[in-house]
């Protein structure tokens, strides 16, 4: 039974690494079954673990956040003490508590340098970090994103795509604290690897995030190349946060470049966005004579 | 095309101090406010204080909340936009008149300088910006 447990992880993993969230919840509930049949608690955890972080994916960890809780107090077994620690932190990131989400990602941060282990290390590193931007404090983001960069230092083969994304995130908050051009090689750096990767799919809020960053280094031509593919692809992935930022900077770029024409021609398809708003030729005005960008934080 | 104004780094604190006149003058406590944009109190005090960059939908919810005040949300910069929606001044039909006696592609050319030009301009005012908002050390 134990091969059989095992079996089932290894075929959920591979299924979270093919973007398959649906039928890696389905596997890893399995082997949560396997071990509850043999009396492994400990097994049984692991794999409810496992489970969560692929529903947190889903957006349906929030559930499941008593039981997480419930494992993190009773487990002696600290990995799984990590994993429903950061998935409940995640959870409640997804649910916009935020300063309950910071206390978890902190407390995961703990666990998985108890544990030795860089990789989980790096996961809770960038778990604080996206909360840290999210919530404008981009002094502790950057040093979360560097330390996590540090640990993913060295990684090959899908680790190089967790490791762009959190080069990324680095840059935007470089561009954010106007470091411009270092936060701009870190993005591109990020873009490479994830084209190179064939990762579309984490790909766009690199290219948002350039976009972002050539808006505010006056290099429109760049900027507008990369915020029309991110848009594209935000609307393919059905993101809507991306999105409509993307639409924001367009139109940026827009009016910078003496288009208004242009720039209202994105901004009712951003307020299309905002149907409660109710005002949207007062909102556009507002867009089209103040310069927002810095004012505006991408990973709100 | 109305010119726009920038909001530099340290013009996040203006925006911050003109949110914080506009919820007093509403008679609304930050609790109340917070609870309208559907934010906690907390982001809304930094907001206030210029340590918090807002998010598109938040942006978009104070708006909201302000209805028509968006002018006085946004204080001088508003009314800098409504300035150069105003009546065409002499110089200004005075430099119509020229562009309409020119070619095609002459017209073309003023334009493209006419872009440059403002992108020049920009760049100076938000490099001008950067360099006061470092000397304030914000």
């Amino acid at each position: 039974m134990k091969e059989r447990y095992d079996e089932l992880l290894i075929l959920g993993e591979k299924a979270v690494g093919a973007n398959d969230f649906e039928g890696a919840a389905g596997l890893f509930a399995d082997a949560e079954c396997v071990a509850r049949q043999m009396g492994e608690v400990d097994l049984a955890d692991r794999a409810f673990c496992n489970r969560c972080s692929v529903l947190v994916e889903l957006d349906r960890g929030a559930d499941q956040i008593p039981r997480l809780k419930e494992i993190l107090l009773r487990s002696g077994d600290t990995r799984n003490k990590f994993l429903a620690a950061y998935c409940t932190g995640v959870a409640y990131f997804i649910a916009e508590d935020l300063q309950r989400a910071d206390s978890y990602a902190r407390r995961a941060t703990g666990l998985a340098r108890e544990l030795g282990d860089q990789a989980l290390e790096g996961r809770s590193f960038n778990l604080v970090g996206t909360l840290a931007a999210r919530d404008s404090r981009f002094d502790e983001a950057e040093e979360a994103f560097s330390l996590c960069l540090e640990a993913h230092r060295g990684f090959e083969g899908y680790g190089q795509v967790m490791a762009a994304q959190v080069e990324d995130n680095l840059g935007y908050v470089l561009m954010c604290t106007d470091r411009l051009d270092a936060g701009i090689r870190r993005c591109e750096a990020a873009r490479t690897v994830l084209e190179d990767f064939g990762a579309n799919h984490y790909l766009f809020e690199v290219l948002q995030d350039l976009c972002y960053g050539y808006v505010l280094v006056d290099e429109l031509d760049m900027a507008s190349s990369c915020g029309e593919r991110a848009l594209e692809l935000a609307i393919e992935h059905d993101d809507q946060q991306i999105a409509k930022n993307c639409l924001f900077l367009l139109s940026e770029i827009a009016v910078r470049r003496g288009d208004t024409f242009g720039a209202r021609r994105y901004l009712h398809e951003l307020t299309a966005y905002y149907p409660e708003a109710g005002i949207s030729e007062e909102i556009i005005d507002v867009f089209l004579a103040t310069d927002l960008t810095t004012v505006v934080n991408l990973r709100g | 095309m109305a010119q726009k104004v920038q909001i530099g780094t340290s013009e996040v604190a203006a925006v911050g101090s003109r949110l914080r006149r506009l919820r007093k003058e509403r008679g609304l406590t930050q609790a109340e406010l917070a609870r309208q944009i559907g934010i906690q109190q907390s982001d809304l005090s930094r907001m206030e204080k210029g340590e918090y960059r807002v998010s598109l939908d938040n942006l978009f919810k104070i708006l909201g909340v302000f209805d028509l005040d968006l002018a006085d949300f946004f204080g001088e910069q508003q009314a800098k936009a409504e300035q150069a929606q105003q009546p065409l001044s002499r110089q200004d039909m005075q430099v119509l008149h020229l562009l309409r006696e020119l070619s095609p592609e002459g017209r073309a050319e003023v334009q493209e300088f006419l872009e440059f030009k403002l992108r020049k301009e920009r760049q100076e005012r938000r490099s001008l910006g950067a360099r006061r908002s470092r000397e304030n050390g914000s």
